[in-house]
């Protein structure tokens, strides 16, 4: 048996997969086979460390969806008109009947035109959100104890997905390619497109040390705007390059595209 | 531009889900989400924050009971499900906050009309040991992207030899067991503890 061939046997043991012949047929030869057994408990410790990282990505991209609840929140309720009492017309009996009607017709063509939006494709903007992961904070620690600079605020902020505020305290703070690049990371998080674009267009012409990740997250910014082609022509040529260190976000943002 | 849409009822969503496409867990937290969070500040007595976070853990954890075979099918709404392991999971919280926890009449696990057990969140509590945690955290990131592409759709997203073939390119099913193969050998290695 090929070495591929035993190590499946053991995947579909560990997955749950196979028959229960096959699968007690494996018990056995491991309870005889030390070195079978030792193949198997080390594929459960790796399958153990995707698993852990696993649910860690995917709970970041939770918080990022928890963000950006957060911020479509602050953003309905400062748009929201101001509420105001209108007293009730006086009823009349005539029309009522005919207006009931109308109402209904507008409300089924509204449910109609909720129901094709709902199903319609994301647009670009709602892409670009979808398949954005803020950056992890890689640039400020706070072993420092309190620190309550504004810095500190603004990744503190940044870290608990408050992204409105870090960007507004990085804004406030002098300018360094390390910030500029969470502030856009910020912006991003808060579909705030048109503001990120032109800071990942300096950072990825800089030598900052995250310019390549800059030049993908120009490109997630140019599909929020809604330049399809544009972002499709950056993320080509990054899925060109091999050895670009988000060859595969760009690879699989083109596969929806 | 041709993107996939998105499915409107539960069933299509389960079914969805089953299938692969987890870049729908997203839509499903934020269209639960404000539901919940109201439900557990006015009952459970927990603050926005741990609830949202706690939701969070209940929809990672409806997608790991899904991929593992363990939840085959509905049986109750989605909300209802998720609501049944969050409000699970904000007891718990709340458990380790030393907070007082209100009185519930389904607090008997599994009791009433609540259809999840411990059962669905035993996936959740598998790292618990920092040391352990501290090591598995460390291992994947090290591998090539590639390499950690084909390790985490075989085996976290449980996709099928050929699904992965087609999502990655390579060029045969036996090309995905080789590339695993090698993938596999380099995680275990770093897995060893140093001695």
């Amino acid at each position: 048996m090929s070495s591929e061939d035993q190590q499946e046997r053991i995947d579909n043991y560990l997955l749950g997969l196979g028959s229960p012949e096959e699968r007690l047929e494996l018990a056995e030869e491991i309870s005889q086979n030390s070195d079978l057994k030792t193949q198997l408990v080390d594929t459960q410790s790796a399958m153990d460390a995707v698993e852990f990282f696993e649910d860690d990505q995917l709970k970041q991209r939770l918080r990022a969806a928890e963000a950006r609840f957060q911020s479509d929140r602050v953003t309905d309720g400062a748009n929201a008109p101001e509420a105001k009492v209108r007293p009730l017309p006086p009823r009349r009996n005539s029309t009522s009947r005919w207006l009931a009607i109308a109402a209904s017709v507008l409300l089924l063509l509204a449910a109609g035109w909720f129901i094709f939006e709902y199903n319609s494709p994301q647009s670009p903007a709602q892409l670009a959100q979808a398949n954005f992961t803020p950056y992890e904070n890689i640039a400020f620690d706070f072993v420092r104890g309190a620190d309550d600079s504004i810095e500190a605020d603004a990744f503190r902020a940044y870290e608990r997905g408050n992204y409105a505020r870090a960007a507004d305290n990085l804004a406030l703070l002098p300018a360094s390619a390390q910030r500029s690049f969470y502030r856009g990371q910020a912006l991003l998080a808060q579909g705030k497109f048109a503001e990120a674009e032109p800071i990942f267009l300096e950072l990825s012409q800089s030598t900052f040390g995250l310019n390549r990740h800059s030049e993908y997250y120009r490109a997630v910014a140019q599909l929020g705007l809604g330049n399809v082609e544009r972002a499709e022509a950056m993320l080509g040529a990054i899925d060109e390059q091999p050895d670009h260190p988000l060859r595969a976000e760009a690879e699989n943002l083109l596969g929806k595209l | 531009m041709e993107i996939k849409n998105k499915p409107t009822d539960d069933a299509t969503l389960f079914a969805a889900i089953k299938a692969g496409r987890h870049e729908l867990l997203s839509e499903l937290y934020v269209a639960h989400r404000a539901a919940f969070v109201s439900y557990a500040q006015r009952q459970l007595y927990a603050t926005e924050t741990d609830a949202a976070d706690c939701f969070q853990d209940a929809v990672i954890a409806f997608y790991k009971n899904v991929k593992s075979g363990r939840m085959t099918e509905l049986t109750c709404t989605m909300r209802t499900y998720l609501f049944g392991i969050g409000r699970r999971l904000v007891y718990r919280r709340n458990k380790l906050r030393m907070r007082e926890v209100p009185t519930d009449p389904d607090e008997g696990i599994g009791l009433g009309n609540d259809p999840t057990t411990d059962h669905d969140l035993s996936l959740l509590n598998r790292f618990e040991d920092d040391h352990r945690k501290a090591l598995l955290a460390k291992a994947l990131p090290l591998l090539g992207k590639k390499c950690q592409q084909v390790l985490t759709l075989f085996y976290y997203h449980r996709y099928p030899i050929e699904s992965v073939q087609e999502s990655l390119g390579f060029s045969s099913p036996g090309a995905v067991r080789i590339k695993k193969m090698r993938c596999l050998d380099k995680l275990k290695k770093l897995l060893v503890p140093p001695v």
